[in-house]
């Protein structure tokens, strides 16, 4: 039956081009769909690699190039917030978490470069922040005053930097080069690996991230950036008490204050809400097409009335015709699945968006391929009942 | 003894639309034996066409029985009946009913489609019964590259190739000229005569109708004796 239907359709290939044509259409908007959605579900779930849920962002704009009176007093400010009965701890994190604060670097390992994003934290915020050490260890007051910086690299920047059998603790990251010693560039050294610092978000989809140590010791940097974790059974008066002080010590100062959750919430929507658009774009025009579907089914199950009379006059049963045009149109539905399969791989071959991995295209492809067939199923249930229905007798008299 | 291909008491259709009830057929009653050739004759929208789709199950009776082979058909469901007139009616039709986009050889096979048989027996069957009315050469032509007379031999291979008891053709010759309608007629003789097969066909041509065993008439829904 199978080949029967398959040689039918195929001899009507020109009545059918069109409703191919839209269905490809539609399997290619639905697999950047699906394909969207998937890569950001598994960027959804993959460990951000610290806490923040009942962390506090503390954001400072000293308004002019920071001085070294402007550390003195940031260092003043930190040992007054650790002063306080209702925080816990005070960490420097230089590039605030959740916003679009980032520092973006090259580094090399002998001749290796990578460019990955980085941060500086003080001593304890990593072990404070629950960051997952993989080997090594965190920074502390004994990695001052080194030739090098320390730093804490990610599971992929090892991976990528010192591959699998070397192992990356202890190894140097932008050495003096040899070509050009005059040539100033901070030196590195690892002296732990960590699962992950994905520093913007559940949506952050960059791969190489370097912690660097901040040491507060020094007069000569300044960092924009706190994060706080308060005690438990905060009060309501939190978040302005702390204000109302730190402005007190620093009335020039543009000072904010606000939980790291609110960040996060602001991250995750500016993400989603392009997308969220998007999504209800492309299903307008899913049910554009459903609608479109829907008349040339109808159209060509009227069109072959005479037809499906005939089969049925030749022992078809009811069953028979509507199985008969819901495999139909799932072969058609078939054919342009694998037409916009064959148009969606050439962006992951030509790389054209750095989301669309195989993996992401397998996964994007199946499920539009899924709920396209599903859309053709549902629009071929009642033209299918509608064709099923007709006594033989009165399909073949049809005019 | 065994039981007539088709048996019809008292059997009535009546057409009813919201103001109109027209009453094509009026308590037939028709016995028709296996292996018998009838031609069934009448003026136009005399109710030929409509006993014709009451014998092959095509439609509904109003009112009264039809037996086929024996078996009493009105409390048959919809899936029972597809299955006597796939295993035990063949048709052919004045306008062929051919489906333009399949060849020749898919045409015939399509009965075979709705029966428990592996492909390649489907197309031996379709070849053979192609072969019984002389088209086997034209097995992949489509239905448009033929004649009117070939496309109705295509026809009644496609009836009788999965090997009906019984065959109803419905002005089989109507479309043809007079050549092309003796052959058809040849070919609906020999399957009568070699197979055994009850044929019923509804003719306006006395000539032809004269050629089968038995002319029944209708007039006004009404046989005539």
């Amino acid at each position: 039956m199978l080949m029967h239907l398959f040689r039918l359709i195929w001899n009507r290939k020109l009545s059918n081009l069109l409703i191919i044509l839209e269905l490809t259409l539609a399997f290619v908007v639905l697999y950047f769909v699906s394909a969207t959605a998937l890569h950001l579900w598994s960027m959804y779930n993959r460990p951000l690699g610290f806490e923040w849920q009942s962390h506090y962002s503390m954001t400072i704009n000293q308004g002019a190039e920071a001085s070294e009176s402007d550390m003195e007093r940031l260092n003043g400010m930190i040992d007054r917030l650790e002063q306080r009965s209702d925080i816990d701890w005070v960490h420097i994190v230089k590039q605030a978490l959740f916003q679009n604060w980032h520092w973006s670097t090259s580094i090399n390992h002998e001749g290796d470069y990578i460019q990955t994003y980085m941060n500086t934290l003080s001593d304890g915020a990593a072990e404070d922040l629950g960051v997952t050490l993989l080997s090594g260890r965190f920074f502390n007051e004994g990695d001052a005053g080194q030739a090098w910086l320390p730093v804490l690299i990610n599971r992929a920047v090892s991976e990528r930097l010192f591959g699998e059998g070397v192992d990356p603790l202890g190894q140097n990251i932008n050495p003096p080069s040899e070509d050009q010693p005059d040539q100033e560039q901070t030196e590195y050294r690892v002296i732990g690996v960590i699962e992950d610092f994905r520093q913007s978000g559940e949506f952050w989809g960059d791969e190489y991230y370097v912690l660097a140590r901040f040491d507060t010791s020094r007069n000569d940097t300044f960092a924009n950036s706190l994060v706080i974790r308060p005690q438990d059974g905060l009060s309501a008066t939190f978040e302005a008490s702390l204000l109302q002080e730190m402005t007190q010590m620093a009335p020039s100062w543009n000072i904010t204050v606000r939980p790291l959750a609110d960040y996060r919430q602001d991250r995750i929507r500016s993400v989603m809400t392009p997308i969220i658009l998007s999504g209800i774009v492309a299903g307008f025009l899913l049910l554009m097409v459903a609608f479109g579907l829907f008349g040339v089914l109808w159209q060509n199950v009227t069109r072959r009335t005479h037809e499906l009379g005939l089969r049925r006059a030749l022992g078809a049963s009811a069953a028979d015709i509507f199985k008969q045009i819901t495999i139909e149109m799932m072969l058609v539905a078939s054919f342009a699945i694998v037409l916009g399969t064959l148009i969606t791989i050439q962006f992951t071959l030509l790389g054209t968006f750095s989301s669309l991995n195989w993996m992401t295209t397998i996964k994007g492809s199946v499920l539009a391929a899924v709920v396209l067939l599903m859309l053709v199923a549902i629009c071929t249930l009642y033209p299918g009942w509608i064709a099923s229905r007709k006594q033989p007798a009165d399909a073949l008299r049809y005019e | 003894m065994s039981a007539p291909a088709i048996s019809l008491q008292q059997v009535s259709k009546v057409y009813q639309t919201d103001r109109v009830e027209t009453t094509a057929l009026d308590q037939i009653n028709l016995t028709i034996p296996q292996g018998e050739f009838v031609s069934i004759m009448g003026p136009s929208g005399c109710g030929k066409s409509t006993l014709l789709n009451l014998m092959g199950l095509l439609d509904a009776p109003s009112d009264g029985d039809i037996q086929i082979l024996g078996q009493q058909v009105a409390h048959l469901k919809e899936k029972q009946l597809a299955t006597i007139r796939n295993l035990k009616i063949g048709f052919v039709f004045q306008s062929f009913h051919l489906v333009p986009d399949l060849s020749v050889l898919d045409n015939v096979e399509i009965p075979l489609l709705y029966r428990s048989v592996s492909s390649s027996a489907r197309r031996q069957a379709a070849r053979d019964a192609l072969e019984r009315v002389g088209l086997k050469a034209r097995m992949s032509h489509y239905p448009t590259q033929l004649s009117g007379g070939q496309q109705q031999r295509v026809a009644i291979a496609r009836a009788i190739v999965g090997q009906p008891a019984i065959l109803f053709a419905d002005e089989p010759t109507g479309n043809l000229d007079s050549q092309m309608g003796k052959e058809i007629l040849s070919i609906l003789n020999d399957l009568n005569q070699q197979s055994g097969t009850t044929i019923v066909m509804v003719t306006h041509d006395q000539h032809q109708a004269e050629q089968t065993g038995r002319i029944i008439r209708i007039h006004d829904g009404q046989m005539i004796h």
